[in-house]
Formats: structure tokens, C-alpha cells, sequence
């Protein structure tokens, strides 16, 4: 059984890879133009494409392209289709790189639109009759691979005015906010899988999650924390009191999905409340003063105005 | 004008403390409005986004209640000429300095010789404000209804593939003494070279507030020129982070430790094959000198009609030692209206805190869609997951997604 499966496998393998290879590109070639141009050679342009050069749009492709308009360029057709220059079969037709030269404001100042089919809005169509469009030849994942909606984070931030060429700002949030990204994002059942992960890498659930709306709510809609101790330990195991000190200063934000601060100053405010510990780190006392001045309501939670005088002057 | 409705029907299941499987429903409406050239005015545009949730379900906490919530995501008046670009009402957008919702005005001028400036000013958007939203606040307190007059401004300069700039927010609440609520500065540095086959960022956030560096980050990528079709690429990056709050948060005043992160990359993505295979290193210290060693291993192979999947993370230091491991595999056929999927994740984890924190998960799901496009499209999900605590639970989706899209060939700003 096992042996059919693996012969079907192979057997579908190469005709998937061809079919993945033949998908559209943009612009869409159309076949093997190098082998009849060089059939053709010494033959002019206009032999064989006799309204050419007096197209609006370019063949085959969804640019918004005027041949007629191009066609004084010095050096002819070959400026631009540069046959001898070793373009790849199949794809003849010119690309980025030989507009560039000539329209460097436009590409300086990211009018895409200028050349690709815009919306109403200006930001480009990204399907087209001659298949998606997808960024090519960047670095460090601008390139849109088959791994870029998990790394595209980077990048959006560094380039953000990029992103905008082709997605609207709302882009983000409808991604990064709605309820079909973390379908695809976290694998089914991670209601439940999720507290190993949650544990041991905190800020990376933070990109997306908002600790005290997200983590709470379900939390608390299922029972999970709280103040019974049979409960607790469906979070922190036993002897976490003692122990909670490493965690929490290594990941506070963990502790802060579920514990408002009066939970901590129960214990740690300082002389005479609770255990008398002070939350505040070594040199604390040097800067209090500045912090202070500029927003006294944190400090107020724990410290009389007329002590705080005598801490802070 | 664009004009995008949707909606969205959620339903799963959830295990309580007390062992009680829980079915959850929620209902999500968006409508989103787009409009360039208003009144026939060149440039003067409108965007409009409400969501709409309700929560159904039963809950264990009388507290948490069902929750409906209207969110106006939102609502801007534009106007754009070239090299300018007004909005007042309420937007978005995301820089250094992270995402922010703000009711207010915002400019953005860019002048040929490649400077730019920005200046933004208004109510920031918060938890308990009329038709608010809570994720754009930092957490850290429960929130009220200061409202929070914020200033932003910010200058950057282009030239050909450097740009550089830096921003600059304060906020402060609107009460007694104006209390400083946040105020940082950003500075960014954007480079790309050689035909952008390699590249440099880096920015910095200085939190004036309280004083200390809030997080610095950089990241250098390399195209190799080495076999192209390979579309092989290196990176390396590092980053420093300070956990940061709501600015009336005593959280800021205990002592959170930063960490700083040093990652290494390699990764490779044949564009004929579909193929993109992922391969990083990375190390964490914590300022008492504790440190995370990671290794993460991503492959994804789209060979139509069939879209495999494996990612592996495996952490070991300071915060224990855990592995993780979820491959899967998909396929999309009838013209990408059918898709089947099904995926395995296993994990373990062992920390000084717990000796064993396991899962192993099994599931699969169907879908159906219909798709003429970007929009609209209809699409039906069903998951069927198990594990050793709930053998069979499903989760089901509905997606309705109406779209209609008139007039092209704009000029964007």
C-alpha cells in the first residue's frame, strides 16, 4: 500500500513541478522567442511584427505601454529587446532594467502606477489578465517567496512606503486583526496546543496579540486563573510564589496578561505592605525624581503625594 | 470607489478548567468604503472601515459576559496632490514607533530633491473612547477615558536607494498637570545596493519618558549572485528590547530586563520550483546574563496542486529547553475551489518551573471556495482537530466576501 502511494507520488511529481513552472508570470511570456529570433537572424524588426511598433499596449502583457510612443528610442526595437544580450528564453520582452535608465524619476519616486494598472486609488491591480503580480528580485524576503507572509514583518516596517505602492494601509490590520489569518497562522486546535509555545516565547505572540484583551478575555471566559488554588495550578505550578522573581524579569509582559499591577504591589510595595519588597531595580532612586516630574499618577499608586516629597525632592 | 463587505461566521470549541467543552460562536461584519476623486474633486478622497463582533457562547465568568463591539477602524477624509497628501479623521499607520490610531490631521509632504516631512496631531484612539479599540494601546493598565492629545512629526530624506529619517511623539492626558503619557523619538536607516541585492536597516526608539533606549534593531540581507535560480539569500540581524507599557503603568518602574538578539540566516527560494527553504540561528541575553540559544527550520513547497509544509523550532538556555515541530500538507484543486488539508504538531517543553509541557495534536480540515478574483469570493471551512485532552473538536468558517471595485488608472500620492 505503502509502495502505491509512493509510486503516485512520484508519478504526479514531475507534472506538478511542470505545472508550477508554466504558472503566469507578469508579464506573460509566450513561447520560444529566442529560437525564432535567431531562425530570423539579419531579418528586420518589421518583417515580423508589422504593427508592432505602432501598438498602444504591449503584447501579450498588462502594462500601460505605448509602443507608438517609444518608437523614436536611439537604436530601435533592440534598445529595448536586447536579443544579443542574453535574456532567458522565454521571456524576450524587456524588463525593469530597461526602463530604468530612462525613466529613473519615476522609479526614484515609486510611480509604479505609472507603467502597471492602478485602482481608482492608485495603488496597483494586483490581478491581472496576465497573472499576479508579485515583487521580484529584492533581498532579504521583498521578493514575495512561497515563505513571505511569515516574514514579511521586517521589511513592511523598513519599507513601509513600498508596501504601499500596492497595499492600502488597512492591508495591515485586516491581516493582523481579522479572524482568517490565525487560521492559517496557528495550526488547528491551538486553543489548547498554545500554552508551551505561549510560555517560552511571549513577545513573539505580543506582534499580533494584545496581552490584556486577547489572553484575558479567553482566559477568564473559560475559568483559567483566578484565585482558587486548584485553578492556579492550570497556570503556574506549585512553589511559583517563591520562584516567580526569575520569570517575571525575564518576561513581564507574561505576567502582565493576566495580573493588574495591584497583584504585584500586594507584596512588593515596598516598606510596611505586604513582604515590604521594593519592585524598583538598583539606582531607581537616582532617576525617580525626573519620572516624577514628568507623570506622578504611576507613582501615586503606591506613594502618599507628601511622601513622595521626601522620596523624590 | 471600492466598496468591500464581508462576513464571517467562527465556530469552535474550547476545554474549561473544569474539563467542560465550551462551543464558541463569533460573528464578524466588516464594510469597508474607498472613494478617490469625492464630488468629482481631483485628489479629495474618503476611507471608511467599521467591524462589527459578536461573541455567542457560553462563558464561565459572569464578568466576561458576551461581547459586541463596533469598532469604527476608519474614517479619514483625504486629499492628495502631487507631493502632498492631507487626511483628517480617523486613521492609521504604522512606523518605528508602532502602530498608531489617531483622530486627528495628518500631513505628509515630499518635495522632488527627496526630503519629506510628516506632522500628525490629535486624539489618540483609546480602549473606552466612543467607538475605540484596544489593540493600538500598550498594555499595562486597565484603560479610562483621558483622552490623550498627541503631536507626531517626523523628516526623512531619499536618495536613490538610501533614505534615512526620524520621528518624533508626544502625548500627554488631558488632565490635571498634563502628565506626560509617551514621548519618544525614532531614527531609521534604509539602504539598498547593488541592484538591491543587498540591503541594510537599522532604526533606534528612544523613550524621552523614561529615559533609556526602548529597542534598536538591524538587519543586513545578501541576494547571492551564485546560481540565481536558487534565489539563495543571508542575513544577519540583531536587536536590543526594553518590554514597554502604557505610560501610566507601574510596570515601567519595576525592573523588566532588556535582552538583545543576534540571528543568523540562510535561506533559499527557486522561484520555478515554488520552493522556499528557511534556516536561522539565533541568541538571546538577558541583561543577568541568561541566554536562549534557537534554531528555527522552515520549508515550504507550493508544487501545484500540492503545498507542503515543515517548520521546526528548537529553543534551549535560560527559559528551558523546548521543540516544536508542525508539518503539513494541502491540496487545492477544481480550479483552487476544493482544498484539503492535513497537519501534525507536536511540541514538549521542560523549564525549571515545569518538568514536562507537552501537546501532540492532530488535524485536518476541508474547505470550499468560490473565487472570481481579489473579490468577491465564499468560502466554507471545516477543521477536525484531536488531541490527548479533547479526542474530537471542530472548527468551522464561513467567509462571505462581497467586493465591487469601480473606475481604474489612478494616481497614487
Amino acid at each position: 500500500m505503502r509502495c502505491a502511494w509512493l509510486m503516485a507520488f512520484a508519478l504526479a511529481l514531475p507534472a506538478a513541478v511542470a505545472a508550477a513552472e508554466a504558472r503566469p508570470v507578469y508579464p506573460a511570456p509566450a513561447g520560444d522567442s529566442r529560437a525564432l529570433h535567431e531562425a530570423a537572424a539579419g531579418a528586420s524588426c518589421a518583417d515580423c511584427h508589422p504593427a508592432d511598433a505602432g501598438r498602444e499596449r504591449a503584447r501579450g502583457a498588462s502594462l500601460r505601454f505605448s509602443h507608438r510612443l517609444h518608437a523614436d528610442v536611439p537604436g530601435g526595437c533592440t534598445a529595448c529587446h536586447a536579443l544579443a544580450a542574453g535574456l532567458r528564453p522565454p521571456a524576450m520582452a524587456p524588463g525593469f532594467g530597461a526602463c530604468a535608465p530612462c525613466h529613473a524619476e519615476l522609479v526614484t519616486r515609486r510611480r509604479c502606477e505609472a507603467c502597471h494598472p492602478a485602482r481608482a486609488d492608485g495603488r496597483l491591480a494586483l490581478e491581472a489578465a496576465s497573472g499576479p503580480l508579485r515583487p521580484r528580485g529584492g533581498h532579504t524576503g521583498e521578493e514575495h517567496h512561497a515563505g513571505w507572509t511569515r516574514a514579511h514583518g521586517p521589511s513592511a516596517r523598513a519599507r513601509a512606503a513600498e508596501c504601499a505602492v500596492c497595499h492600502a494601509r488597512a492591508a495591515c490590520d485586516g491581516c493582523h486583526r481579522g479572524v482568517l489569518r490565525p487560521m492559517r497562522t496557528h495550526p488547528g486546535d491551538w486553543a489548547l496546543a498554545h500554552a508551551a509555545e505561549a510560555r517560552f516565547s511571549a513577545e513573539r505572540c505580543a506582534a499580533c496579540h494584545r496581552a490584556q484583551s486577547d489572553c484575558l478575555r479567553c482566559h477568564r471566559q473559560a475559568g483559567l486563573g483566578g484565585l482558587a488554588p486548584a485553578r492556579d495550578l492550570r497556570v503556574h505550578p506549585a512553589g511559583f510564589g517563591v520562584a516567580h522573581a526569575g520569570e517575571a524579569r525575564r518576561n513581564l509582559r507574561a505576567c502582565a496578561a493576566c495580573h493588574p499591577e495591584g497583584d504585584c504591589v500586594r507584596c512588593h510595595g515596598g516598606s510596611g505592605i505586604g513582604l515590604g519588597l521594593s519592585p524598583h531595580p538598583p539606582g531607581f532612586r537616582g532617576r525617580c525624581a525626573l519620572l516624577r516630574a514628568r507623570n506622578p499618577r504611576p507613582c501615586l499608586k503606591c506613594h502618599r503625594a507628601e511622601r513622595l516629597e521626601v522620596l523624590c525632592p | 470607489m471600492e466598496l468591500r463587505l464581508g462576513l464571517l461566521g467562527l465556530g469552535y470549541q474550547t476545554r474549561t478548567a473544569t474539563g467542560e467543552l465550551l462551543d464558541r460562536r463569533r460573528v464578524t461584519q466588516l464594510a469597508e468604503l474607498r472613494v478617490s476623486e469625492l464630488f468629482s474633486v481631483g485628489g479629495l478622497g474618503l476611507e471608511l472601515a467599521l467591524r462589527f463582533d459578536t461573541d455567542l457562547g457560553l462563558t464561565r465568568a459572569p464578568e466576561a459576559g458576551e461581547v459586541l463591539a463596533l469598532e469604527l477602524r476608519a474614517a479619514a477624509l483625504s486629499w492628495r496632490a502631487p507631493g502632498l497628501e492631507l487626511a483628517f479623521g480617523r486613521q492609521l499607520w504604522l512606523d518605528e514607533l508602532g502602530f498608531l490610531a489617531l483622530d486627528g490631521l495628518r500631513a505628509e509632504l515630499a518635495l522632488e530633491c527627496g526630503l519629506s516631512a510628516r506632522l500628525s496631531a490629535g486624539l489618540q484612539v483609546r480602549e473606552r473612547t466612543w467607538l475605540g479599540e484596544g489593540l493600538l494601546e500598550l498594555d499595562g493598565v486597565e484603560g479610562d477615558e483621558t483622552p490623550v492629545p498627541t503631536l507626531g512629526a517626523g523628516l526623512g530624506y531619499r536618495w536613490r536607494e538610501v533614505a534615512v529619517g526620524v520621528d518624533y511623539r508626544r502625548a500627554v492626558l488631558w488632565t490635571d498637570g498634563w502628565p506626560l503619557w509617551e514621548e519618544r523619538v525614532s531614527g531609521h536607516l534604509s539602504v539598498r545596493l547593488l541592484e538591491r541585492s543587498v540591503g541594510f536597516d537599522a532604526a533606534g526608539v528612544f523613550d524621552l519618558a523614561q529615559d533609556r533606549w526602548e529597542r534598536a534593531w538591524a538587519q543586513a540581507g545578501w541576494r547571492l549572485p551564485w546560481a540565481p535560480e536558487a534565489g539563495l539569500r543571508l542575513g544577519a540581524a540583531g536587536l536590543m528590547a526594553r518590554p514597554l507599557f502604557a505610560g501610566d503603568s507601574i510596570f515601567n518602574f519595576f525592573s523588566p530586563e532588556a535582552f538583545w538578539e543576534a540571528r543568523a540566516s540562510l535561506g533559499a527560494s527557486p522561484p520555478a520550483l515554488g520552493l522556499s527553504l528557511a534556516a536561522a540561528y539565533q541568541r538571546r541575553l538577558y541583561a543577568s546574563g541568561g541566554a536562549v540559544d534557537g534554531l528555527g527550520l522552515d520549508c515550504r513547497w507550493l508544487v501545484a496542486p500540492l503545498r507542503l509544509g515543515v517548520a521546526f523550532d528548537f529553543e534551549d538556555g535560560a527559559a528551558g529547553r523546548r521543540w516544536l515541530l508542525m508539518p503539513s500538507l494541502a491540496w487545492r484543486g477544481l480550479e483552487e475551489r476544493l482544498e484539503l488539508e492535513a497537519r501534525l504538531l507536536v511540541m514538549q517543553g521542560r523549564d525549571p518551573l515545569a518538568e514536562q509541557l507537552s501537546a501532540l495534536t492532530l488535524g485536518g480540515s476541508a474547505g470550499v471556495g468560490w473565487r472570481l478574483g481579489e473579490v468577491p469570493r465564499l468560502l466554507l471551512t471545516l477543521e477536525l482537530n484531536g488531541n490527548r485532552v479533547s479526542p474530537l473538536q471542530t472548527r468551522a468558517l464561513v467567509v462571505l466576501d462581497l467586493g465591487l471595485a469601480v473606475g481604474q488608472g489612478g494616481t497614487r500620492f
